[in-house]
Formats: structure tokens, C-alpha cells, sequence
């Protein structure tokens, strides 16, 4: 280059347009991005067929993820070889209940608004689907019509979803895990309208992150959710593909315990003890947080739980029992809300 | 290129990517509205009614849905009154129930002791309130009065019940004989299935041989509803079988449902 170009290239007007220039090319880029990110929000809206089952719908989107459930009709079932009679006798008339369009219905309340079908409209807080309830057989005659759908003491099962990422890097979430029920006449049952059956709740439906065993009768739990939280991490899982998209499934492990002496006998008896059905933390939740698991006990030392008299281990067997009593009575749904916590 | 033209070129350029800078932040807000999107997921499941299976004395109000209040008759509002051997009928009968909830099948059970010899009848029985037509009131019936009064009404109710069908199939666990009817006693008790008084009475010996109680059950169930409320009418016969006096010994009988499974 000779000083004449040299000249005209740097001169105070050509570098100023040059400023320019790289001025617009940078916030052409940022349109674009901004653009490119927004198109991105609406490739992960998976929608499917409204009555295929196991459809997956988003419930949340986040800057690092997405999560979707799966939508399954467990509860409609009909019994062909009993004239198609519901095999969740009055199913319907429940489920109407939590209906965010029902408005009729004497429990309806705007204050939460749930959906059972919904697939992506912003209007609903609470996309509602079906806990799988594994443990519904039992009676002594093998026809089906006579078993236990609904739950009840001894049932178990799972609850899943799935989490996709949207970069290529590993994701950490954390969840939030809150149990309530809801009464067919009054509605949600909360802390502030019936704070003992939230505790009951918390305590009698027990929810793990980890189980082993390959039946019902061989089941063994780790990782007891306690505190509302649990944290999940795609380092080290292998993603499925579910119906196209490629994400990590998330299964928690629920169990309601059939009585106090089945919770006594299978708790691990120290913190290094992995021999038993049900962890150590088990067995600290039930001697700091009585009031979750017994109804109407008092006079008992909690801090003395293992080697309480066997009078005071007849009254916590029948405080649980009193506590599935009143669970059942005043209960109508259970339900498990699962939220992310960080973003 | 001339500066001016240049300059305009530049501007014009500036503005157009301003413009669509705008349109992306106004598309990105809306979408922003999906990164803010924090639903909630919330698995439902039906939790099951508890069984509850009582024993009542008398009438309950149920219709399709359920009970529809819980006036109820307590068994205490049975009383075995008006058996007279002078009047000479064979047999004197009263109206129990038995309700609840969630209960799909259940069995009734009786014991008693032999005292009187008397023996007892259980049959399911049909309410009438005496309004509906289709019953002439002409079958034998049983009357039972309310002993507790409705709101607001100015007397007590009395409905009317008939037997249906026959007597409830069932058997004894305990006797040692029929006739005359007795209990097994103390002796034997450990070598005998059937000697139920260790578990009436435990260690202890000295009882009278007509104060053993027999045992009692029906063979078959009977139905109940397992998905809500119900109620099913009872008549209990009592057989004086001929040998009642009206001076006479004490007799207690106890009434008991049980669940079943099938």
C-alpha cells in the first residue's frame, strides 16, 4: 500500500464509517440472535393429537430447560367383562372437580386453576395428570372389579416427567415437592384449612428419588425427599427419545405404608445400614415430625423411639392406622406438585 | 460514492436495523413470556373411603348419593321388649340394620347365651315408610317407632319392614349339642377347635354351662357397597321354641358385621 491509500483508508471519515458499520453488523447480529432465540420457544412447543395417549405437553420452560409430561388415561378405564362399569367408580365426577373450567362445581375456586387435558395455553397454573398407582391388586377373589384402583394404605407407585436441555451442556435443577390433598366438598385442602392433614400427608405418602427390586414385594427405597426439595443432574444419565425429542425422565417412587408396624420393622437402624426396605431418614422424620404419621398420640417420648414400651408401640400402631383413617375420610385426591425451583 | 450519499446510505441503513432491532425486542418480549412459564405439574390420584361398617337399630335416611344426614338410630334403641309366653306366639321378631361405607361385602354374626333355649332367625328385610304405593300392607310386618324425634317433627316416625326371602344361611362354631342348645365348656378346651371359651373367657373355669356363649355366622355374604354409602335391613326372630316362662332367666345376645372379602 502506498501512503495516498494509506491515507484515504485511515482518514477520520473512513474510520468513522467503519465504526459505523461494524456499529450496525453488531446490532443486525443481536436482532438476529434475539429472533433466532425467539423461533427457538416455539420449536419446543410439542403438541400431539388432543386424545393420544402418552402425548407429551411442555410444563415449564426455562432459559436451561424444558419439562415435559406424559399424559396417560389410566383412571377412564372401563372393566369390559363388567358390562364396561368404571373401574374408578365416580372418577368422573372427581376429576370434574379439579377442572379449571368447571366453575360450576361447588368446590371450583379461582384461586388454582388446573388443567387435566390442556396442552400449552399460559392460562392454566397447574397442568394435572394421573399418578401411576402400580399397587392395584389384592383382593382374595381374582376378579378384577375388586381391585383397589383408589389408593389406600400398602398402595405405591411412581411419579415421572422428563427434562430437556436446551444446549448441549449438562444441566443441575432443582424441584420443589409439595403433597396435599383435596376434599370433594371444600376444595384443596391447605396448611391454612387443615394443617394436620397436610402433616398426615407428608408423612403416610412417602416420596424417594431411588428404589431398586423388581416387584412390589421386593421393593427397597434410597433418597426419601424430606424437605420439599430434590435435585436432579443430567451429568452421567443416558437421555431417552420420547416420541421425537431426546430428553433425561425423571421417575420419582412413591409409597403409602400400610401400617406403623411395617415402617418399624423395615427402616434401616443406623445411618450406614442400606439392608432395609426403607432409609435411615426414614427413620429420623418419624421421630422429629411425629405429627405426620400418628393422629391423636400423646403422652409417647419420640426421642426414645427405639425402645419405647410395647404399649407405646400399640399406640403409634393405631395413631398411624387413626392417621389413614383421617386421610381417607377428608380426602378425596391426592395430589404431588412438582415445580422448578432454581432457573 | 459521494459522502452525502454515502451518509444517507449509512443512515438509512442505522434505521433499518434500529427498526428491526425493535421488531426483534417486541417478538422476543413476547417470547420472554414463555421463559418466565413456570407451571406447575400436579399428579393426581383418588384416595379410597375408609371401610366403616356400623350396626344401627332402625331407619336411615339414604337415597342414590348417599346418606343424606346422620340421624341414625344407635343398636342400645333395640330393646327386646314384649316377649310374653301367655300371648302364645311362637316367636317375637325385631328390626336391626347395618350401614356404612366403602364396605362391598359383609358377614353378620351372632352369639348369645342358652339360658331361655332361645334360638334366633335373621332374615333381610324390605323397608315400607308407609307412603309408597305398591305394598297393600297385608305381609306380616314389623314395626319399628323412632326413638328419637326429627327436626321439627311433632311425633316419632315408625316404619314398617317385611321379611324378604328366608332365613340367612348360616351355622354355629361352638356347639356341643343342638338340643338341648349348648356351648362347648372348659373341658377340652385345648384339644377341641370348636372350644371357643378360652377366648371368651380366658383362665377362667367356673361358668355356668348356659352362660357359654354359642357363636354364630352366616355362611354366605351379604352385599354392601363398595364405592359409597349403604344400608341393609335386618329382621332377627326370636324362637321361643315352647319353653319360655315370662318369670325367667337373662339372656344376652350380641349382633356383630364383618367385612368380608367376598
Amino acid at each position: 500500500m502506498n501512503a495516498e491509500t494509506k491515507n484515504a483508508l485511515f482518514s477520520k471519515k473512513m474510520i468513522g464509517s467503519f465504526i459505523m458499520l461494524v456499529f450496525l453488523f453488531a446490532l443486525l447480529l443481536i436482532a438476529l440472535f434475539i429472533v433466532f432465540n425467539s423461533s427457538l420457544g416455539w420449536f419446543s412447543q410439542s403438541t400431539e393429537g388432543a386424545t393420544a395417549t402418552g402425548m407429551l405437553v411442555t410444563v415449564s420452560d426455562t432459559p436451561d430447560y424444558t419439562l415435559l409430561i406424559e399424559r396417560t388415561d389410566e383412571f377412564d378405564a372401563v372393566d369390559p367383562l363388567n358390562g364396561n362399569a368404571a373401574r374408578y367408580p365416580g372418577i368422573a365426577g372427581l376429576k370434574s372437580m379439579l377442572d379449571y373450567s368447571n366453575t360450576g362445581d361447588p368446590a371450583y375456586n379461582s384461586s388454582y386453576r388446573y388443567s387435566l387435558t390442556d396442552l400449552s395455553t399460559s392460562d392454566y397454573e397447574r397442568l394435572a395428570y394421573e399418578l401411576i398407582n402400580e399397587n392395584v391388586s389384592g383382593r382374595e377373589d381374582s376378579d378384577d372389579n375388586y381391585d383397589y384402583h383408589f389408593l389406600r394404605p400398602g398402595s405405591c407407585g411412581t411419579l415421572t416427567f422428563y427434562l430437556k436441555p436446551r444446549g448441549s451442556n449438562a444441566v443441575t435443577a432443582e424441584f420443589n415437592l409439595t403433597v396435599c390433598g383435596f376434599n370433594r366438598l371444600y376444595g384443596e385442602i391447605t396448611e391454612d384449612n387443615n394443617a394436620e392433614i397436610i402433616d398426615l400427608l407428608s408423612g403416610h405418602i412417602l416420596f424417594f428419588e431411588t428404589r431398586t427390586g423388581n416387584s412390589i414385594n421386593t421393593y427397597k427405597y434410597d433418597d426419601l425427599i424430606v424437605d420439599h426439595t430434590f435435585t436432579y443432574t443430567t451429568e452421567g444419565k443416558t437421555p431417552v427419545t420420547l416420541r421425537g425429542e431426546t430428553c433425561y425422565k425423571i421417575e420419582l417412587y412413591w409409597e403409602w405404608p400400610i401400617n406403623y408396624g411395617s415402617i418399624r420393622s423395615n427402616t434401616a437402624a443406623n445411618e450406614n445400614d442400606t439392608t432395609q426396605k426403607y432409609p435411615w431418614v426414614l427413620h429420623e422424620f418419624v421421630k422429629n415430625e411425629p405429627e405426620c404419621f400418628f393422629a391423636g398420640v400423646d403422652n409417647v417420648d419420640f426421642t426414645q423411639i427405639d425402645s419405647l414400651s410395647p404399649e407405646d408401640v400399640e399406640k403409634l400402631i393405631d395413631g398411624y392406622n387413626d392417621g389413614d383413617q383421617e386421610i381417607g375420610d377428608y380426602a378425596s385426591f391426592l395430589i404431588a406438585f412438582v415445580s422448578p425451583l432454581n432457573s | 460514492m459521494e459522502h452525502k450519499q454515502k451518509r444517507r446510505a449509512i443512515v438509512r441503513l442505522f434505521l433499518a436495523a434500529l427498526g428491526l432491532l425493535l421488531a426483534a425486542t417486541l417478538l422476543s418480549l413476547q417470547v420472554t413470556a414463555w421463559f418466565s412459564l413456570r407451571r406447575t405439574l400436579a399428579a393426581y390420584a383418588p384416595i379410597d373411603n375408609p371401610e366403616s361398617i356400623y350396626i344401627g337399630a332402625g331407619h336411615r335416611n339414604i337415597n342414590a348419593s348417599g346418606f343424606t344426614d346422620n340421624h341414625f338410630e344407635d343398636i342400645r334403641y333395640l330393646y327386646f321388649e314384649g316377649i310374653d309366653v301367655d300371648k302364645g306366639k311362637d316367636y317375637y321378631d325385631y328390626v336391626f340394620c347395618v350401614f356404612g361405607t366403602g364396605v362391598e361385602f359383609f358377614k353378620l354374626q351372632l352369639s348369645f347365651t342358652t339360658n331361655n333355649q332361645f334360638t334366633y332367625d335373621v332374615f333381610l328385610a324390605d323397608e315400607w315408610d308407609g307412603t309408597e304405593p305398591g305394598y297393600d300392607g297385608s305381609a306380616e310386618q314389623v314395626d319399628y317407632k323412632m326413638s328419637i324425634k326429627y327436626e321439627g317433627d311433632a311425633d316419632y316416625r315408625i316404619y314398617h319392614y317385611t321379611i324378604n326371602g328366608s332365613a340367612l344361611a348360616g351355622s354355629y362354631l361352638n356347639d356341643k349339642s343342638v338340643t338341648p342348645l349348648l356351648a362347648h365348656s372348659t373341658e377340652a378346651a385345648n384339644n377341641n377347635p370348636a372350644n371357643l371359651h378360652d377366648d371368651t373367657y380366658g383362665s377362667y373355669e367356673r361358668v355356668q354351662k348356659y352362660a357359654e356363649p354359642i357363636y354364630w355366622q352366616t355362611t354366605n355374604s351379604i352385599s354392601g357397597n363398595a364405592a359409597g354409602d349403604f344400608i341393609r335391613y335386618f329382621i332377627l326372630r326370636v324362637n321361643l321354641n315352647g319353653k319360655a316362662t315370662n318369670d325367667r332367666e337373662t339372656d344376652v345376645i350380641c349382633i356383630a358385621a364383618k367385612s368380608s372379602s367376598v
